[in-house]
């Protein structure tokens, strides 16, 4: 007679495999331990700056310090929504990115964003990859939570144009990206409350000695191509003991989450989901079970129809062309830099979402998160002047609370100061200069670093 | 065409056959291959549903099953894990889905008892009512009871057999199951006999069962009625109970169930190795039933199992021809897989195992087979979905102001009218390629009709011919028109890059980067004029879109950004004639209804077609060796081969029943 062990998944559909699980709750995350972290939020389709003919809506007026007042002041520009952390936020203006697309400017912008390498040749176009390296997996690896993996969290259409483009183990190896909030949790959970953890481990311990037996003995087939060896590899290593989430979200966003499941998808629950994905990311970095994690709002040219006061806006995509169109076709779209400028105030209050979120459990500066996109401006759809809004320090490693313009320079200098800030060094002990492409000058930014 | 030749040792002649192109030996299961195989596998009543919180695959350049996008990485690793326990728990923890899986360890139910009475019988007795045709009828208010005494305390199925009359009304008799007068279930029967059930907890001893009918009616000669033919107790299963099975038990158990969820015999090691795990389950489960416990192991390990997980093919002897031919267990899962969408079913296995499966015949044979089953349908359906990527539909959106008729239900309508045509087309007609494109007919219903002129009532989908002038085939239903179009102009760049590449394959460029958007239409101009000025002759996207793009969508400038038909645009005529160079030569047209038929008559159509499938059956994209095949579908498919036939010659090629030699 077994009645014993609950069961703790269930699907949405389909045969129910048990009771869904009701979070006991044991409140709120371990105090924090002083371990740095890195976070990435994306948004698409450029910002409202300065542009062609169109106005500044973005950047604050002076370069310089940063405050809550000086932000604050600074009601017109988009940066004001982030006033309440205000020395806490590092604006970077004035970095590219290097490279050409190739025949896709979101997809050659998402892809570089954390990668600072080249666009594929092949595959071309939208479906072409990085050919290198994440700064999030560069990061996670350096450290041993969560085995070393980044988390890889999406809000976005599914068979959407380019889902997933930032997060990349590796030269034209992209790590998808969960889209589920409720999901994500649930596997770093990895068991139901109330489970026997040290039976339930030795049990997966017996049945992952057989699987990587029978995957060793597969990889040893001589018949098999490399690219047919290199799949099972990752299978291979994907076999391991998971940590578990040693900390609970509250009753109520357990609900939320829950009852959301099957609509993330959906554009007008886009930033709600969103908002849950970084409620996990912040508790993720509160409880220690990861150093590194991204979220990409929208797809590679984010589509979404954001509804603002009640107003249902065009998608995003062509209101960041000014026309009812994806790019080579359609008629102008009255109002439509006022209607970009205010998406990407929601962008701030979302981004500012996160900070809440990790200022209650006092690890805001304790990290660094950074609100990054994939181009510079809507209408150019440019790779020059992409925003990096940073919050946090650190705990002092970067100096922050200010505006700098650093003129045009490549990207990838700010991917080392992040990777520098949160404590990974090279094999010597000595600053890393040479993340993304090794064409490019490498080095740090300028007086960010302490 | 590249050509393989080989020295005939021996002998002077010089064989030469097609030299094949390579296809990936581990391909792991898409998610719906996953879904449709654990539910054959461990004969579950429908779908678990858990893949659907799966890690998505990464998008992929061709269709979702393309190898080398589908990976196992820790996410879903810990995905598989926890599914793999979930549904181990799942078996050993009902008598029914235990007895199914592990058929060589018979258990008795928790309690041994049932107990049938007819409703004839002494022993019932009946309130009212009459003697009919083996069973009796309540003709008004009134119950069938019965005493029976129960051996001992546990959970107890008390079931029914009925139906019921109505009373002119459309409701029909409901019952009510009574134990000692406390109601345990309800519910209203069907004019043809159905067992009606409910379970309750009973103790040890004489309990009274009572049918209860409670809505008696007549009514202008209309009579509702109750009429029972038995009413049964018995025993309810759930825990499994006592075992006899013993270690000989649990190596042929082993053998079968592997065997099934690796789609091939195992090999000793395999087994021992599995055997090994079966008697770790009373340490590491312990729940005091070591059978079970042992079944819940290797259960959690065959669904974890790379063999279960991958379809792989390892054979490795090459013919005289210098090819490898798939061995018969690599050819029935290919098969299932291609076909079905799940793992072979016995008659595959037994094809296998009996060898035969090993000639073009038997291989045609089976695929026929397989296409009668309906589970081919949804293959056919996942397919056109993909290749017309109808899950787009989802984004429709249309401008109210312009379009105050669009409804966004109406984006899955159109999606599902896809899925209707398909069927009719390829199962219904048993029409080839030519007809998809060209079919005067689509399906709709109350809020899909007026989009075609035409008029239909309910929500359900029908069949309804279309003026064969206006309208024929995939390009000219809504969907394709509304989803390649935006919220208010058609788009003919969409609509003619769709035509390139997906229905006549040609080799298109990639757009330049970051291309600007077209000026808006000025009043007085066409669609079609603001587009050649912005892309035409003369400008940066000159010999593209000149010659490629634009002409193949201006075709469908007779409809608008909802697919309806328009003879005016902007108060101007539509100009949708054009002229294109293919492989034959130039063709030109003056509306997209010709457009349509003379893709459908075209060459190159009926040979991307056919490369579609097979790259979808392969899992990975074209190569040049497939030419020849190709070009032999494509014609088989001009000449008129329904679109099933084209898939049984497609499974039944070199190409797919072997492999090629390095």
């Amino acid at each position: 007679m077994k009645t014993s062990r609950r069961l703790f998944l269930t699907g949405t559909a389909g045969l129910t495999l048990g009771l869904p699980l009701l979070e006991s709750l044991n409140g709120q995350a371990r105090a924090a331990e002083g371990d740095p972290f890195l976070f990435f939020m994306r948004q698409g389709n450029g910002v409202t700056q300065a542009d062609q003919d169109e106005a500044e809506g973005f950047w604050p007026s002076e370069e310089g310090e940063l405050s809550a007042s000086i932000l604050e002041s600074d009601s017109e520009r988009v940066l004001s929504e982030l006033s309440p952390y205000g020395r806490s936020i590092t604006a970077i203006k004035g970095l590219s990115y290097a490279f050409e697309g190739n025949g896709c400017g979101h997809s050659g912008g998402g892809n570089q964003c954390l990668t600072a390498n080249q666009v594929s040749d092949d595959p071309s176009g939208a479906a072409s990859l990085a050919m290198g390296e994440s700064v999030d997996n560069y990061v996670a690896r350096a450290f041993s939570e969560n085995g070393g993996a980044p988390l890889t969290l999406y809000t976005g259409p599914r068979s959407g144009y380019l889902e997933e483009v930032l997060s990349y183990r590796g030269a034209l190896d992209i790590r998808p990206a969960e889209d589920d909030p409720w999901t994500a949790y649930q596997r770093m959970l990895g068991v139901d409350d109330g489970v026997d953890l040290e039976q339930l481990d030795l049990r997966r311990q017996s049945v992952n000695d057989v699987l990587s037996e029978q995957l060793d003995a597969l990889m040893a087939s001589p018949q098999l191509s490399s690219a047919d060896v290199a799949r099972l590899a990752l299978h291979r290593e994907s076999i391991r003991d998971f940590e578990r989430l040693s900390c609970r979200v509250t009753e109520e966003q357990a609900q939320a989450m829950q009852d959301g499941v099957g609509l993330s998808t959906l554009d007008d629950r886009r930033l709600l989901v969103a908002r849950q994905h970084l409620d996990l990311m912040a508790l993720a970095a509160a409880c220690g079970f990861v150093r590194s994690g991204t979220l990409q709002i929208g797809d590679g040219n984010d589509g979404t129809e954001y509804t603002i006061d009640g107003q249902r806006f065009p998608s995003f995509h062509w209101v960041s062309h000014r026309i009812y169109s994806d790019g080579d076709d359609g008629e102008a779209i009255v109002g439509a830099y006022e209607m970009h400028k205010a998406i990407d105030r929601l962008y701030g209050q979302t981004f500012l979402h996160l900070l809440d979120r990790l200022n209650e459990f006092g690890i805001l500066d304790q990290g660094i998160s950074v609100w990054c996109n994939d181009l510079g401006a809507g209408v150019s759809h440019s790779y020059n002047n992409v925003p990096f809004i940073l919050a946090g320090s650190a705990s002092g490693a970067l100096q922050a609370g200010q505006f700098v313009d650093y003129g045009g320079v490549t990207h990838n200098k700010l991917m080392n100061t992040l990777i520098n800030a949160v404590g990974v060094r090279t094999e010597s002990g000595d600053l890393v200069q040479d993340f993304g492409h090794s064409s490019l000058e490498g080095g740090v930014l300028d007086g960010l670093l302490s | 065409m590249l050509l393989l030749f080989l020295a005939c040792q021996g002998c002077e002649e010089t064989a030469a056959v097609p030299e094949l192109e390579d296809t990936p030996r581990v391909v792991r299961l898409t998610h719906t291959q996953w879904e449709n195989s654990v539910q054959d596998l461990l004969s579950l009543e429908q779908q678990t549903g858990l893949s659907e919180h799966f890690l998505g695959d990464p998008l992929s350049e061709g269709f979702e099953n393309e190898a080398n996008r589908l990976q196992v990485s820790p996410e879903l690793f810990q995905d598989y894990q926890r599914a793999a326990e979930a549904l181990a728990l799942l078996i050993v923890s009902d008598l029914d889905r235990y007895a199914l899986v592990v058929p060589q360890d018979p258990r008795v139910a928790g309690v041994d008892f049932e107990q049938r009475l007819e409703a004839e019988d002494d022993a019932v007795s009946r309130s009212n009512g009459d003697y009919q045709s083996d069973g009796w009828l309540l003709w008004s208010d009134g119950s069938f009871s019965a005493d029976l005494s129960v051996p001992e305390d546990g959970d107890y199925r008390m079931e029914a057999a009925l139906s019921g009359s109505d009373c002119g009304d459309g409701v029909y008799a409901s019952y009510q199951f009574q134990v000692d007068g406390e109601i345990i279930g309800f519910g209203e029967t069907l004019p043809t006999l159905t067992t009606f059930s409910a379970t309750s907890e009973l103790s040890a001893g004489t309990h009274e069962l009572q049918v209860v009918f409670d809505n008696d009616c007549y009514e202008n000669g209309a009579d509702r009625n109750l009429y029972m033919d038995w009413m049964q107790l018995s025993g309810v299963g759930g825990a499994l109970g006592e075992g006899q099975a013993g270690p000989d038990q649990a190596l042929a158990w082993i053998e079968e169930i592997a065997a099934l969820a690796y789609r091939r015999p195992i090999t000793e090691a395999q087994a021992m190795a599995l055997l090994d795990l079966f008697e770790q389950g009373p340490d590491q489960i312990g729940s005091g039933d070591d059978f079970a416990d042992g079944v819940e192991m290797v259960l959690v390990a065959l669904l974890q199992s790379p063999h279960f997980l991958y379809r792989i093919e390892l054979s490795e002897l090459p013919d005289a021809d210098g090819r490898i031919p798939l061995d018969g267990w690599e050819i029935a899962s290919k098969l299932s897989y291609a076909l079905w969408n799940t793992m072979p079913d016995a008659a595959l296995f037994a094809a296998a195992e009996a060898d035969e499966l090993g000639t073009v015949e038997q291989v045609r044979s089976q695929a026929w087979r397989m296409l009668q089953d309906e589970r081919s349908l949804a293959v056919v359906q996942d397919f056109h979905g993909q290749l017309m990527d109808t899950d787009n539909y989802a984004n429709i959106y249309k401008d109210p102001e312009r379009f105050p008729a669009y409804d966004p239900v109406l984006n899955e309508t159109m999606r599902l009218e896809v899925e209707a045509f398909v069927e009719e087309v390829v199962f219904g007609e048993q029409a080839g390629v030519y007809s998809l494109y060209t079919a005067p007919y689509t399906f709709v219903n109350q809020d899909l009709a007026p989009i075609y002129g035409l008029s239909a009532v309910g929500s359900e989908l029908q069949r309804v011919a279309l003026d064969p002038d206006e309208r024929g085939g995939l390009l000219l239903q809504s969907g394709f028109l509304a989803s390649h179009a935006d919220s208010r102009t058609p788009s003919p760049i969409h609509r003619g890059v769709f035509v390139d590449l997906e229905v006549l394959c040609l080799d298109l460029p990639d757009p330049p980067p970051n291309v600007t958007g077209l000026p808006a239409q000025e009043p007085g101009t066409t669609n079609r004029e603001r587009v050649e000025q912005h892309t035409g002759e003369g400008t940066c996207g000159g010999t593209c879109h000149n010659e490629m793009i634009n002409p193949a969508g201006f075709a469908f400038e007779g409809y608008d950004a909802l697919g309806q038909a328009r003879d005016l645009d902007n108060g101007e005529p539509v100009d949708a004639s054009g002229s294109m160079t293919l492989s034959e030569g130039a063709v030109s047209w003056t509306t997209g209804r010709e457009f349509v038929q003379l893709l459908a008559e075209h060459p190159d159509t009926h040979r991307c077609y056919a490369g579609h499938w097979l790259s979808y059956v392969q899992g990975r994209q074209l190569g040049e060796l497939d030419d020849p095949l190709l070009d032999d579908l494509g014609a088989q498919s001009l000449e008129g081969l329904p679109i099933t036939g084209l898939l049984v010659e497609l499974v039944a090629s070199d190409s797919f029943r072997m492999r090629a030699h390095p």
